[in-house]
Parts: structure tokens; C-alpha cells; sequence
């Protein structure tokens, strides 16, 4: 596509600023246009709010004028604080796939080095990678566990990922991401609950340099607010799985997956689904009756994508997403349901979101976000069969990959035991 | 070996015997030593094999298993001919399809000391490809032992589950044992009642874990449903105290469902012809997997059959309503309450007193002097305790505590407040 010209866009900056002692401004933002600060209490997130910055600086008076805002989820943490007796945390191994990005990778596993000096495993799994680059940067990181997995799929991934690890939990964060020091104990603490399945966290923005990221963080954010909530069969929509969080921020149980099943693999980046692998988990995991809680306290920061054909590409690769998972609920599942649901959606989001670009009517999206959108859904229902088709032809066994198989098949497949999937552990002995 | 057993299981069983063996067989893996303890199974009018399969196992196992046998029909009798017969000094009952876990019978026996009502932990086990039924019981049964595994928690009659659970045998005669006249399931709530108010302590064993192994589905617990309606009435006839609290809660929220009572109560005939066809509706939807409208029509039913079991035990509409009004009213706080001020600090030993005292006449709460909450005695529960009003305040604090210090103070300084032009910023 032709490059565009477009006028200069705000500079936005985020700053994180602690609602127990708030800073004397910020005398640092040179070059900002406007600052995203992220008031925080204690280790939570409470509240994010937007600044003006005039020459490079955010003075106390504005910041204490926005920080009433925070008061009410400083409130409900104060009086929904945990009892005094708090059990035993689990064991936990956490998760990151990656493919071909070391410098986020880096930046990745530096966040969790305390993470590893709590005692806690964490794996890496290398997802049919091109250059041996991230080899050379795992051989920095003796303690890290390092596996390759040839096939290409981040659901193929997260599955060698699930049966490499040892943990009765297993936390899921992506390559692009970088984490905060309490987010494993506060995904932890949640699994006390035994119907508690999986548990998301707040995920932030990093930064918001480009105006591709802004586009994303105001169009997707992976955001649901600063208040924890529960999901399950009878209070939310199965199909909102999208409002239950993202697999940048993810913990499973390890033992529920005997009745859940693992991940699809003819799902999410590196198949021609492109996305929706995590969603299509979540709402097997809330329609066999388990519960997902969304802990604001489990605190990444993900880096949105710079780039403007990047961000066509997600976009497009979310519509795609959507509509192939959903085609495989009505396929497998026979989630009847979704014969009224998908178009509604297609209609209301995707063509609506079209139309007002078209329109130009005020706060619209860019045209070519919105049709990349509306393509990748039309697309959706194809890809997804596609897929299918391309996993069984990898795996000629069909109980290779459990949760694509027979409707009969996902349901009760059990966890594929250590070393059945083309896992290699490559980390140092 | 003792020379007198320590407990005795009373396991009463209908035509289960392939449930009741795997439960006798997680019998034989527990870790308190078998002779501690004795099993007795009552098997009520079972016509398959069950009697030859305990008197085989009985050969095999190394614990001491009874067998008893009569035609009642009803649990609550088995439980009863089981405690008369049982030798230990501990009851213990459990459910034939209770599957115990090896901790089961050595946490009941542990907790012999707290000389009081020992829950465990019934974990509900549901088929793999449970219906939506059976999902969302699932998901009530957990979080009802978690509810009650709070600290804090102040039992109630509703908490006593005899699917496993333990008590003293002279505790259990004296209050004369479960009442075989209650239909359904709702005798263990009938006997809470009364050992409530003899003043036993409840707790719970997080560790005494059962799997109990439900084969439930929507028909049979609408059916349960018509006989906890039916209870309902005969407990309210039995403890005319708790009759108002009984009914209160289930007042229906909205017109359509109060439409439904008046049909249950009305049109009985008509009513269960509806009844049929929603329970048919309820079947398509699931198999559309249309949630959707699945759970509200599940809303629908329970009101529906839940009133049902009313109207059946008690005829007319007029009829239950003048039952209702001739019940005493709910207690109220005494003018002569005790006073327990939240920013005193009292002994341990004075608090409970006052507690004590409280949770027979009522019991006023305050802050720094303003009284915030009163509270009424509770028929049907636990005597008041100091962890309990410590997880009562947290509780309450958001929606009652604070609300109440907040308007005590805008009345004491309102005027001049609302006088200032700056009272957004001050608040």
C-alpha cells in the first residue's frame, strides 16, 4: 500500500507515579505532547489517567487534581483485602514463547529475573525459529529452561511449554512483554479457589512512542480495568471471552486441563488462524463449568507494535481470529448460539466501524484499520478449516494434537505427557 | 487394640452396590489404624446384591463392617438403626457414594477434641460431559465450602450436610437423632435446628475430603426442589420462630415469577403441564447449547417447583399466608441490648460474654460512641463469637458501617458544610 502522509502525531509518554507519596510533577517528558500516568498503591495499579505536558513538564497541582479518580479502587482494595490467613502459594513454572525477537526477549527475561530468584521455573520456548540468534542469547541465561519446538504455531508452542513444565501452575507471558515484580505471586494467590482454572491480569502499554501504538492501546487494549472480577458459566457470556483477558498475562492449572483439554493448535500466530488461540481456550474453560478470575494486581507491560503495516497486520490477524474460533465452537462444539452472534458482531463492530471511517464521523478509526478488520473477519471462517486441515497433515496421528480431533475427542483428552509433543530440551545441563 | 472403638461409620445405602463398594474400599486405604474404627451399612429395601456384597467384604476388610437391613425408605431412618447399633463413642455418617480420601476418617477422629459437629469436605464429582446442570451445581457445592471455610463464618442450620459428618453419639441421642417424618432431604437441616439450640460448636475439616460422586440431573433436583417446599412448611410447623425467616428469602424479585407462585398456589394443573413443557425447553436449548435462555427458564423452574412443594403441603394461597401471619415476629433488638463499642478494647473474655449475651437479645454495634448497626438475635445460627463479629465488620463495613459514620457526620457539620462554595474539593 502507497505510503501515507500523515500530520504529526501527539507524542505520548507513561509515567507510573505512587499514590502514597506523589512526586513534585515530572520535569523529565521533553518532547511529550501528553503523558499517561499510571497511579499506582501499595504494588496495584489503581488508575491511569491522561496529562497535557507544557515544555517538558506535569506539575503536582495537575497531578493532584486527577488523583481523586484513583479513590474509589484504593477503597475496594482496602476492604477487599485477603484474609489474615493466607494459604501456601502453589508451585509455578512460567512460560514464554518466542519467535525470532531477541531484543524484546531480552527485555522479557531480564523483568523476570525475580521471578527466578523466588525459586520458581521458567521456560522458553522457541517457536520454529530462522536464526539461531536466540539460541546464542539463551546461552546467557544458564538458568532459564530452553526448548525448541520446529513446529510452527504459538499454540504449539504453549503446549510444549505445558508439558515441559513442572508446576502445579503454569503462567503464560509473551517475548513482547516485560513483567512487574508481584505479578506471579498475585496470579498465584488466586488459585485458591479449586474451580479457579485461569487467572489474567492488567496488561499496560510500555510505551506509546508511535501513533500505531496509540491507534492500538485505543482501539485493543488488553486493559479491563483496575477491579478484580469473576467469570463463569452463570454469570458471563461464554462467548466474551475476549473480555476475560489475553494470553500475555495468563495462568492455568495444570490439573484441570484432564477435562479442558490443552490448546489448539490449529489456532493463534504461525497458522493461518492467526490469533483467538488464547480466547478459545477461555470459553472452553468457562462452558466446562470453571471459573477465570481477572486479578488487576498481575501487572505486564506489553510492547504494542511501531509500525503502521505491523499494526494492519495484527489488526487484520485479530479479525481472522475471532471468526476462526468461532467457527470451530460451531463446528466442534455446536455452539448454536454463535449463528446469532458472529454476524451481529461482524455487523456492529467490523461494517459499523467501516462505515463510520467511511464517514468520517468524529473519533473514527482509519480506514485501513477498519477494512484490515473486516477482511480478516470475512476470512476468518476459511482460515480456520485451512488450519485444520494443515495441523492433521503435520501430525498424521490426530492424538498428537487432542483438541483438534473428533468433537468426541477434546473434551477428555488428557495432558499430553512430557516428551509426546516435538519438544527438545536444549537448556544447559 | 482398644478395648472400645473410637468411631463408628453409618453408611445408609438403597440399591447402590457398586457405589457402596468403591466407598467401603477407600474404607480399607485410610490412615487411622482400622481398629479406631467401625462400619455399619443399612441397606434400606435393597433388592440387588448389595447384603452378598458387604458379607463379602466383610470377610476381606480390615476394619470391622456390620450390616443392618430394614424397609423404611428413608435415610433418615437408616441413620437413626445405624446409631442405635453403632459402638463408638463418635458418629461419624457418610454417603454410599461418598468415595472417602485416606485423611478422611483420621481428620473426623483428630477433631474428636473440639467436642462439637465436624463437617468435611464433600467434593462434588460430576460425569466428563456433565450438562449445564450439573456444571453450575458443581460450581455451587465448591463455593459453599469455601463460604463455610471462612474464618469467621457463622454456621447455620443450612450447613449441616449428613453426607460427611461427625458428632458426638451421646449428643446424637439426646437430641433424639434425625427425624424420619421429614421428607426429602431436608431432615439434615431439621436435626441442625435442634443442635443448634442445644449450643453445639460447629467446624469445619477442609482436610476430610470426599469425593461424592453425583449422578443428578435437572429433573431429580426439581423433584427435591417440590420436597424442600414441602419441608419448608413442616419445619416452619415444628419452629414457629423460623417460620417468617424460612419464607422471607424466597419471596419471589419479580412480577413473571410471582406470576408463577400464583400458579403453583391457583392452578396446580395447568401449572405442572407448563412445568413439563419448560423442562422440555430446557432440553432443546441445551442441546442448541443456547445458554443464554437456558439459565433464566432454570430460574423459571425452581420458583415453579419450590412453591409447588408449598402449595402441596399447605393447600390454598389465603391458607398459607394467614400459616404466615400467625408466626411470631422476627426478634427484634431488646431496648435493654448489650452495647459493644468497635474502638473500645475489650479482654478476649469480656467480648464474649458480650457476644454471648448479644446473640440472645440482640446487640448494638458502635463507633467511637455513634451507634452504626444493630443487630437482631439470629434464630437458627451459632451463638455470636469474636472471630465472627470480626468477619461480620469486614463484611459489612462498605455497604453498612461506613455509610453510617458518613451520614452521622454530615448531619453534625452539614450546614456549615453546604454553606462553603469549595465543598468538592473538601470531599
Amino acid at each position: 500500500m502507497a505510503k501515507r502522509v500523515r500530520h504529526q502525531p501527539p507524542r505520548s509518554a507513561i509515567r507510573q507515579c505512587p499514590l502514597e507519596c506523589l512526586p513534585q510533577g515530572f520535569t523529565d517528558l521533553q518532547g511529550y505532547d501528553r503523558v499517561l500516568v499510571v497511579f499506582c498503591w501499595r504494588t496495584a495499579v489503581v488508575t491511569t489517567a491522561w496529562l497535557p505536558v507544557h515544555r517538558g513538564c506535569v506539575s503536582l497541582s495537575q497531578l493532584n487534581d486527577v488523583s481523586p479518580k484513583a479513590a474509589w479502587p484504593v477503597w475496594r482494595l482496602i476492604f477487599d483485602r485477603p484474609p489474615a490467613a493466607v494459604p501456601p502459594l502453589p508451585s509455578a513454572s512460567v512460560v514464554v514463547c518466542t519467535r525470532d525477537r531477541t531484543d524484546d526477549l531480552d527485555r522479557c527475561l531480564q523483568s523476570l529475573s525475580h521471578v527466578l530468584s523466588q525459586g520458581y521455573e521458567v521456560i522458553v520456548v522457541d517457536n520454529c525459529p530462522s536464526t539461531e540468534r536466540t539460541a546464542q542469547l539463551m546461552s546467557r541465561y544458564p538458568r532459564i529452561r530452553y526448548l525448541r519446538e520446529l513446529r510452527s504455531g504459538l499454540n504449539v508452542a504453549r503446549n510444549t511449554g505445558l508439558s515441559a513444565a513442572t508446576g502445579e501452575i503454569v503462567a503464560f507471558t509473551d517475548d513482547d512483554a516485560q513483567v512487574d515484580s508481584g505479578w506471579l505471586s498475585a496470579l498465584l494467590r488466586n488459585f485458591d479457589d479449586p474451580m479457579v482454572t485461569a487467572v489474567t491480569g492488567l496488561t499496560l502499554p510500555l510505551e506509546l512512542e508511535t501513533e500505531p501504538q496509540q491507534w492500538f492501546e485505543r482501539t485493543n487494549s488488553f486493559a479491563r480495568g483496575f477491579v478484580s472480577r469473576q467469570f463463569d458459566l452463570t454469570k458471563a457470556g461464554v462467548f466474551a471471552a475476549g473480555q476475560v483477558g489475553a494470553g500475555v498475562n495468563m495462568a492455568l492449572r495444570r490439573r484441570s486441563l484432564e477435562e479442558i483439554g490443552v490448546f489448539d493448535e490449529a489456532l493463534d500466530c504461525g497458522t493461518p488462524a492467526r490469533s483467538g488461540g488464547d480466547q478459545e481456550f477461555f470459553y472452553r474453560v468457562l462452558a466446562r463449568g470453571h471459573r477465570i478470575v481477572y486479578e488487576p494486581q498481575a501487572l505486564v507491560w506489553h510492547r504494542h507494535r511501531r509500525e503502521w503495516r505491523a499494526l494492519r497486520r495484527t489488526l487484520y490477524g485479530y479479525g481472522v481470529g475471532v471468526f476462526a474460533w468461532w467457527t470451530r465452537c460451531l463446528w466442534v462444539e455446536r455452539e448454536l448460539g454463535l449463528l446469532w452472534i458472529a454476524p451481529r458482531w461482524f455487523f456492529r463492530h467490523h461494517v459499523w466501524n467501516v462505515l463510520r471511517a467511511l464517514l468520517r464521523r468524529p473519533q473514527h478509526l482509519p480506514l485501513d484499520l477498519a477494512l484490515a478488520g473486516l477482511f480478516g473477519a470475512l476470512a476468518g471462517p476459511c482460515n480456520f478449516f485451512r488450519s485444520r486441515r494443515r495441523v492433521r497433515r503435520q501430525s498424521p496421528a490426530a492424538s498428537r494434537a487432542p483438541a483438534v480431533g473428533s468433537p468426541q475427542g477434546h473434551a477428555d483428552s488428557p495432558v499430553p505427557a512430557p516428551g509426546t509433543l516435538a519438544g527438545q530440551d536444549l537448556s544447559a545441563p | 487394640m482398644n478395648s472400645r472403638l473410637a468411631l463408628s461409620i453409618v453408611i445408609p445405602t438403597h440399591n447402590r452396590a457398586a457405589l457402596l463398594q468403591r466407598s467401603l474400599e477407600a474404607m480399607t486405604q485410610q490412615s487411622l489404624p482400622p481398629s479406631c474404627f467401625e462400619v455399619i451399612v443399612v441397606a434400606d429395601a435393597c433388592r440387588d446384591d448389595t447384603a452378598a456384597m458387604v458379607l463379602a467384604s466383610a470377610a476381606r476388610v480390615p476394619y470391622r463392617l456390620a450390616l443392618l437391613g430394614h424397609t423404611a425408605r428413608s435415610a433418615a431412618a437408616s441413620r437413626n438403626l445405624g446409631a442405635t447399633r453403632a459402638q463408638g463413642d463418635w458418629l461419624l455418617f457418610l454417603d454410599d457414594d461418598v468415595v472417602a480420601e485416606p485423611e478422611l476418617v483420621r481428620q473426623h477422629w483428630v477433631a474428636r477434641a473440639e467436642n462439637g459437629i465436624s463437617l468435611g469436605y464433600s467434593k462434588p464429582v460430576f460425569p466428563i460431559r456433565a450438562t449445564f446442570w450439573q456444571l453450575s451445581a458443581r460450581l455451587w457445592w465448591e463455593d459453599r465450602f469455601r463460604d463455610i471455610g471462612r474464618p469467621g463464618h457463622r454456621f447455620s442450620f443450612r450447613d449441616f450436610f449428613s453426607g460427611n459428618v461427625s458428632l458426638p453419639a451421646t449428643l446424637f441421642r439426646k437430641v433424639g437423632g434425625f427425624d424420619p417424618s421429614m421428607v426429602g432431604r431436608l431432615e439434615d437441616y431439621e436435626l441442625g435446628i435442634r443442635l443448634l439450640k442445644e449450643g453445639t460448636k460447629f467446624s469445619f475439616l477442609p482436610r476430610a475430603i470426599g469425593h461424592h460422586h453425583e449422578s443428578t440431573d435437572l429433573e431429580q433436583w426439581l423433584g427435591r426442589l417440590r420436597q424442600e417446599g414441602e419441608a419448608d412448611v413442616l419445619m416452619g410447623q415444628r419452629h414457629p420462630e423460623l417460620r417468617t425467616m424460612l419464607f422471607s428469602s424466597k419471596e419471589p424479585t419479580d412480577r413473571r415469577l410471582r406470576r408463577l407462585r400464583r400458579l403453583a398456589f391457583d392452578h396446580p394443573r395447568l401449572g405442572d403441564w407448563m412445568n413439563a413443557l419448560f423442562v422440555r425447553q430446557t432440553r432443546l436449548y441445551e442441546r442448541w447449547r443456547l445458554r443464554g435462555l437456558w439459565f433464566p427458564l432454570l430460574g423459571r423452574l425452581r420458583e415453579y417447583n419450590y412453591w409447588r412443594g408449598v402449595s402441596a403441603a399447605i393447600g390454598h394461597r389465603r391458607a398459607f399466608q394467614d400459616w404466615l401471619q400467625e408466626a411470631p415476629l422476627p426478634p427484634a433488638v431488646a431496648p435493654d441490648a448489650p452495647v459493644h463499642d468497635l474502638a473500645s478494647s475489650r479482654t478476649d473474655a469480656a467480648l464474649a460474654e458480650v457476644l454471648d449475651l448479644g446473640s440472645r437479645v440482640g446487640l448494638r454495634l458502635l463507633v467511637d460512641g455513634s451507634e452504626v448497626l444493630a443487630l437482631p438475635p439470629k434464630p437458627g445460627c451459632e451463638p455470636l463469637r469474636p472471630p465472627h463479629l470480626a468477619a461480620l465488620v469486614s463484611e459489612l463495613a462498605e455497604s453498612e458501617l461506613i455509610p453510617a459514620l458518613a451520614l452521622k457526620w454530615v448531619r453534625a457539620h452539614g450546614r456549615n458544610l453546604l454553606c462553603q462554595s469549595d465543598l468538592p474539593r473538601l470531599i
